[in-house]
């Protein structure tokens, strides 16, 4: 199998479910913008769907341009050769980071809610051993795992409602649109560009799918669901935990462990932080694998497979060192996450844009 | 053949994994787990520090279900152990537990948390963060207060179960059929602690008798000003708050009725609150009430079969409740609490100009004119149509 090109073997609806469940790995990271928007984080889910579509589609419209053609390699064809690898290694760089930044986040997740006295090291190895085999063996296989995570993931979510319905109480949402305009415009930030806006790395995945005129409609439709299911999650979370949703670290987690049912059915949610985990591996598996391609598409190298545990080991003591403190962790991801990722799912896909346009290279319009 | 062994060694790999699943470092085991069914904080002697009793279950060796009947271990070996020690903080105790139990202690099985009245006294906000913020407790445990020291209370042995903690969380269980207590979780109690006007409730209990006799009473509602106790509310109080939280499951009201009284049973409830600022700028709560009973016991021979009966019993029903909505609102006001949240909904519906009233909300609570509107309407009446009297002639 040639990795360079690795043309047609995704199908548009395999695409579909894995963008909605490398979106849904984010639902714990969600709730980076509660404490933020309050009782309408609701509408910045919204808001941000729609900021996240049109990032998704600048990226989408580049893909296009250049059929068959990774983000790696379109920077050296619109920039020419050395500039072309000189952005193509920052965005190594910011992949790499959100590789190393999420398993942080799977690593902080088992140690602070599970499992407090293992080191982090112990998971963080387990997780990103496993990661890695799932990319060795290539998109395919991860991608078809998708379908079965979704069901996963949807089959949770229903559980988690009907299970709530008792404990939801919506009057905790009113008023509606009183906070201070900032406040929406930075929640809208945030959930656009962390889970939406990270389908950028996709651009390392569309080459992959099979008839590429209707990746387009795919994504989006893929990120449709997703969004549906976040919108679901916040009104969830809110109902349920009210104004004591902002003091909690992880408000999805705590919402989880809301359930009980008579004396029987309770402290059920180490079985919903599978569903989180699980959705986790996939988001980070994807990212993982785009690291890999891009790895090899820069070197130039026939194979990525030899590098792909070495990446990971390093990955791992990145993520060890990445933080030094919760509090760190805590400020980073709704302050700084978001203006990196806008930087590179939003300028720089514009500014190629715009020079390929320039330059009059790219295909003119549309698929055939 | 080389291919068969491997695939068998890769199978086996994957069934080693299963020991994985009970975690590594942090696998406990039964038999090496305190497991504490409820804690109990109170005011030290000391200046500044507190003594917190927690009540450990005691696990038997040869399974719990044949204890009862082998009499061979009858009062010298107790169901539960509670263990007192005194220091800083919640936490710094819980490791001090160490120093005398074999066992470190486990509280995803905590069932309650009592405060005692001094302690509450001085807030509760510093004692509550620990069991907030530690991944062993849970967010559904009972918050109780005690009229007097808390730890009097899980030293009070119940008649019919066998651990303390465990009859308490039953009792409160048991409260929704009268409504005269509330019951109020961590989670709750949180959510009226965040609240800049809310104040938050918590049940109260004491010990009743002496020596051999004492039991624990649920009596009433203690009435936090933030997170200082500052007053308490009796039953009848209590109630008329539930009617306002709309949280009246069930209870029993008698009323007058032709001939003698009646004992109303509440079946179904549902309260709505209206709040309004008038154009002259008073403030305004609107309660309304519906409520549906049965009659449960009459005594005397009116015919509450009649429809002209029937009214007046719901004619009395209507003043009965709102004569007990008044006394919880006459209550709080002495107390300058708002147990009711009438903040949070003048927030919700008009958060402009609530910005101006949340500075003096204690003042403009004690002019907030409450109005109550009660439709009770009585669905049943029993087995019975008449009580058993001779049939008169008409």
């Amino acid at each position: 199998m040639d990795i360079a090109t690795h043309k047609g073997t995704i199908t548009n609806k395999q695409l579909l479910l894995a963008v909605a469940c490398f979106i849904f790995g984010s639902t714990l990271q969600s709730s980076f913008s509660i404490g933020v928007t309050k009782q309408d984080t609701w509408i910045v889910v919204i808001t941000g769907f729609i900021v996240g579509a049109i990032v998704a589609l600048i990226c989408l419209t580049l893909s296009s341009k250049f059929p068959g053609k990774t983000i790696i390699e379109i920077n050296e064809i619109v920039y020419g050769k050395v500039i072309g690898k000189v952005v193509s290694s920052l965005y190594i760089f910011v992949i790499f980071s959100s590789v190393y930044l999420n398993t942080r986040d799977v690593g902080n997740f088992i140690v602070r809610d599970t499992m407090p006295q293992t080191p982090l090291a112990a998971i963080l190895i387990i997780f990103i051993f496993v990661c890695a085999f799932a990319v060795n063996k290539g998109i395919v296989a991860i991608v078809r795992l998708g379908f079965l995570f979704f069901l996963l993931y949807i089959i949770a979510l229903i559980i988690s409602i009907i299970l709530l319905l008792n404990n939801m109480n919506f009057s905790y949402f009113s008023p509606s649109f009183t906070l201070p305009i900032m406040n929406y415009v930075q929640g809208t930030h945030i959930i656009g560009l962390i889970p939406f806006g990270e389908v950028y790395i996709f651009m390392m995945i569309y080459p992959s799918v099979d008839k590429n005129c209707k990746v387009k409609k795919s994504v989006l439709s893929g990120m449709l669901i997703a969004a549906i299911a976040m919108l679901i999650i916040a009104i969830r979370d809110w109902s349920v935990l009210g104004s004591t949703a902002t003091i909690f670290k992880l408000p999805t987690y705590q919402t989880v462990s809301v359930i009980e049912v008579g004396e029987t059915l309770s402290r059920a949610e180490a079985l919903f932080s599978i569903s989180f985990v699980v959705l986790l591996f996939f988001k980070i598996s994807v990212m993982y694998y785009a690291l890999m391609i891009a790895f090899a598409q820069i070197f130039n190298i026939k194979s990525y497979k030899p590098l792909t545990y070495i990446v990971g080991i390093i990955s791992i003591c990145l993520s060890i060192l990445i933080y030094d403190s919760v509090s760190e962790n805590a400020y980073f991801a709704p302050n700084i996450a978001p203006t990196y990722v806008t930087f590179f799912a939003v300028v720089l896909p514009i500014l190629a844009l715009l020079i390929a346009k320039a330059r009059g290279i790219g295909r003119k319009r549309g698929c055939t | 053949m080389k291919n068969s062994i491997g695939k068998m060694l890769k199978i086996c790999l994957s069934l080693l994994l299963c020991l994985a699943l009970s975690g590594c470092w942090n696998s406990r085991e039964l038999d090496s787990l305190a497991i504490v069914m409820g804690y109990a904080i109170d005011k030290s002697d000391e200046e500044g520090l507190v003594d917190m009793t927690a009540q450990v279950a005691v696990l038997s060796d040869g399974g719990s279900s044949d204890n009862s009947s082998s009499s061979s271990n009858t009062a010298s070996s107790e169901a539960y152990w509670n263990i007192t020690r005194t220091g800083s903080s919640i936490f710094t105790i819980l490791r001090d537990y160490t120093h005398e139990s074999s066992r470190k202690l486990y509280s995803p099985h905590n069932q309650v948390i009592i405060f005692g009245n001094d302690l509450a006294k001085n807030g509760i906000r510093d004692y509550l963060d620990f069991f907030l913020r530690d991944h062993e407790t849970r967010l559904n445990v009972w918050i109780l207060v005690a009229k007097d020291k808390a730890s009097d209370i899980l030293d009070v042995k119940p008649k019919l179960e066998k651990i303390p903690a465990i009859g308490l969380s039953d009792l409160i269980e048991d409260q929704k059929a009268t409504s005269e207590t509330v019951q109020i979780r961590i989670r709750d109690f949180l959510e009226r602690l965040i609240s800049d006007t809310t104040a938050s409730i918590a049940p109260l209990v004491e010990v009743i008798g002496e020596g051999k006799d004492q039991i624990v009473e649920m009596s009433g509602t203690a009435v936090f000003k933030q997170d200082k106790l500052v007053g308490e509310l009796n039953k009848t109080e209590t109630r008329g708050l539930l009617w306002v939280l709309s949280k009246v499951n069930s209870g029993i009201i008698t009323v007058e009725a032709p001939g003698g009284t009646a004992d109303l049973e509440i079946v179904s409830t549902e309260t709505q609150v209206n709040v309004e600022i008038l154009d002259d700028g008073s403030i305004t709560a609107h309660v309304k009430i519906t409520e549906s009973g049965n009659i449960g016991s009459q005594t005397g021979s009116g015919d509450l079969s009649k429809t002209d009966n029937v009214k007046i019993l719901e004619q009395n029903m209507n003043d009965a409740i709102t004569a007990e909505v008044f006394s919880a609102v006459e209550k709080a006001k002495e107390l300058d609490a708002d147990i009711f949240g009438f903040g949070d909904m003048f927030y919700k519906k008009y958060p402009q100009q609530w910005k101006s009233m949340k500075e003096n909300w204690d003042e403009l609570f004690n002019e907030i004119k409450v109005e109550v509107e009660v439709d009770a309407k009585l669905r049943g009446s029993g087995r019975i149509v008449k009580p058993a009297y001779p049939a008169e002639e008409e």
